[in-house]
């Protein structure tokens, strides 16, 4: 059976005035169903640029990337959109909410362009919000909330269309330790009592124990690649 | 996505509420314009519509007033066959009325500026129709040998407080108000009818000198050949126009009022689709990072490119509504001054499409360029 995600050997390079960064230099790695995969390395190691690739939000500049076993490296932007709308959620460091809009409502956002009935969407979110503590702070604009909130938010917002899989980018990165460990526990629970497969980029190696399994990058090259735990309530987390 | 459309706007107030004021300005600009055209186009058939005949003036002058002709010229006019009435008319200026000297400044509008029209009363009630004053709404039409007695409009009587048996005094001549008339025009409103032989009295004016002849046809449709003839035999002293001549000079002015109407509204419009492009382009790239998070999260460029749409079709109904709200006001303000002015719905309807295709054309550039972010560097870029 073909990986959710798989990455052959890819590189990427970005063309700033006459240099160039090359940001991956060539890797491979495949994500497989109920994943918890941490990914650490320095800063400007080329994490964030490896979770757009994987996340279909960019193409490689050459290797392959495999979505389901279909190469998206050639995938046109209506195609690659498409591909991020059906199967994947994306979590930021800095929640990217949007603020005149409250909770429930920026959590309906990936929904906005698919033919949905409103309320079955209302319902979802509601319940994608509940099932994350945020049951009395579903009309609070993004203002009101505080950090830890506000990435819940994101996280709901990740998952309304169902996605297989969760990409998040240092998602504890603007929050305290207390916090940020909540909300990596509520991305446990996803991953462990819904079957979401996560791939979370960090340069915090404490959430390295989390993994199923661990991979270090750096300067563009993934250093080691290690299976830490088997899949599937191995850990307790408290909720 | 209407509903963020719509909440969009009202992160920058003040830079919303400038577009909206742009497209207002314009779309009140073209609505002020038109009422006037329209209100003066249906005043016009009002008025000069009903005449069927043939308007005789001094050659070459520039105002009615300003015409003078040879009383002998009345019976001429009448001997020739297919002419029904002539009807020999003076129109006048009053010096003073009511003992006060007229000054037009202090006349607060149009319809408050007497002047007087002056007609043979006995042609006068052979015309089918009653030419240039209308139809009488209170009291009764002058008679052949009514000497000292006037019809009156309705901006006289409004401006001037006089009924139907109240007392004017005009130069020095004192006469009794017979009755007032409907002058549905602003224009007309002013008017005061009263016979030729009075007209004569207070302006002096010399019994063998007319201002101008209307001549009533027996055949209202022969007025062109009729008019011909008439240039033929008296051409050399006199004008002579029908109805047909003042619809054409009329329709050259209106169709040069309407080309600036044109130009002025789309130099409003040019002006403010520059302002929604500068706005909506301002707004798009202030927000480069959640445009960025929705396509994260599945949005295609063209939904990007919706949104944004929506946003500036906004501004351009926003600005519709209350350009349709500012030109009515534009258009009371005008009759407030004796300008006539009617709002028609074709024109209502007509700015409120085009403010909105404004909105539109305005949003393409702008959305265009949020559909072509790319996401990876909206998203870490903003
Ligand atoms: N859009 C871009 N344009 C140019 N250089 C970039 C761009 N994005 C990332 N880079 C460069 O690529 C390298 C890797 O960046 P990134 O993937 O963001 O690293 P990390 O997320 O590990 O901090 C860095 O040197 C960064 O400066
Ligand atoms: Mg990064």
């Amino acid at each position: 059976m073909a990986s959710l995600i798989e990455a052959r050997n890819v590189t990427k390079k970005y063309k700033m005035d006459k240099v160039v960064v090359e940001a991956l230099r060539g890797v491979s790695i495949k994500i497989e169903k109920g994943d918890f995969i941490v990914i650490v390395g320095p800063s400007g190691s080329g994490k964030s640029t490896l979770l757009h690739l994987l996340g279909a939000l960019d193409r490689p500049t050459s290797g392959q990337v495999l979505v389901d076993g279909k190469d998206i490296s050639k995938m046109d932007d209506w195609s690659l959109a498409m591909i991020r709308r059906k199967k994947i959620g994306f979590v930021f460091q800095s929640f990217n909410l949007i603020p005149t809009l409250n909770a429930l409502e920026n959590v309906m956002i990936p929904l906005e362009p698919v033919k949905m009935d409103m309320n079955e969407g209302i319902t979802r979110a509601r319940d994608l919000l509940e099932l994350l503590d945020m049951k009395d702070r579903m009309l609070h604009k993004p203002g009101e909330l505080s950090g830890g909130q506000r990435q819940r938010v994101s996280i709901a917002r990740a998952l309304i269309n169902d996605p297989e899989i969760i990409l998040a980018d240092e998602p504890t990165g603007n929050l305290d330790t207390v916090t940020g460990r909540k909300v990596v526990e509520a991305m446990l629970h996803w991953n462990q009592d819904h079957d979401k497969t996560f791939v979370l980029v960090t340069h915090d190696p404490s959430l390295l124990d989390f993994a199923t399994r661990k991979v270090y990058i750096r300067d563009g090259l993934i250093d080691i690649q290690e299976n830490n735990r088997p899949k599937k309530n191995a850990v307790s987390y408290h909720k | 996505m209407i509903k963020l459309s719509f909440l969009n706007l009202f992160r920058r107030k003040s830079r919303t509420f400038l577009s909206v004021l742009g497209i207002a300005i314009g779309v009140a600009a073209i609505i002020g314009l038109m009422s006037v055209v329209d209100g003066v186009t249906q005043e016009y058939q009002s008025i000069i519509g009903g005449m069927q005949g043939v308007w005789a003036w001094e050659k070459d002058v520039a105002d009615n007033s300003l015409s003078r002709l040879d009383a002998s010229y009345g019976t001429e006019i009448a001997s020739m066959q297919g002419v029904r009435v002539v009807v020999p008319e003076l129109w006048l200026v009053p010096t003073s009325v009511d003992g006060k000297p007229l000054s037009l400044s202090e006349a607060s509008s149009i319809s408050s500026i007497p002047s007087i029209y002056a007609a043979d009363l006995t042609a006068y009630n052979k015309l089918r129709s009653n030419i240039w004053i209308g139809e009488i709404a209170e009291g009764s039409m002058l008679k052949p040998g009514d000497s000292g007695y006037v019809l009156i409009g309705q901006g006289i009587k409004e401006n001037m407080h006089k009924y139907v048996g109240s007392t004017i005094k005009l130069n020095d001549k004192k006469f009794r108000v017979k009755g007032i008339l409907k002058t549905e025009s602003e224009m007309f409103s002013g008017i005061i009818f009263m016979s030729i032989e009075d007209g004569r009295e207070i302006s002096g004016t010399p019994s063998d000198i007319v201002h101008t002849f209307f001549a009533e046809l027996q055949n209202p449709a022969e007025d062109q050949a009729m008019a011909q003839k008439m240039e033929f035999r008296m051409g050399d002293k006199i004008d002579f126009m029908t109805t047909s001549d003042l619809s054409s000079v009329f329709s050259d002015i209106l169709g040069s009022f309407d080309i600036v109407a044109v130009l002025i509204g789309g130099l409003a419009a040019f002006v403010a689709g520059v302002g929604i492009i500068n706005t909506i382009l301002m707004s798009v790239l202030e927000r480069t990072k959640e445009i960025g998070s929705m396509m994260a999260a599945g949005w295609t460029g063209g939904d990007v490119m919706k949104m944004v749409l929506y946003e500036s079709v906004f501004i351009g109904m926003l600005g519709g509504i209350a350009g349709i709200i500012l030109g009515f006001g534009v258009s009371e303000a005008a009759k407030g001054y004796g300008i006539p002015s009617v709002v028609t719905t074709t024109v209502i309807i007509n700015s409120f499409v085009f403010a909105m295709a404004l909105g539109l054309a305005a949003g393409i550039y702008p959305a265009w360029r949020a559909s072509k972010m790319n996401p990876v560097e909206a998203i870490s870029g903003g």
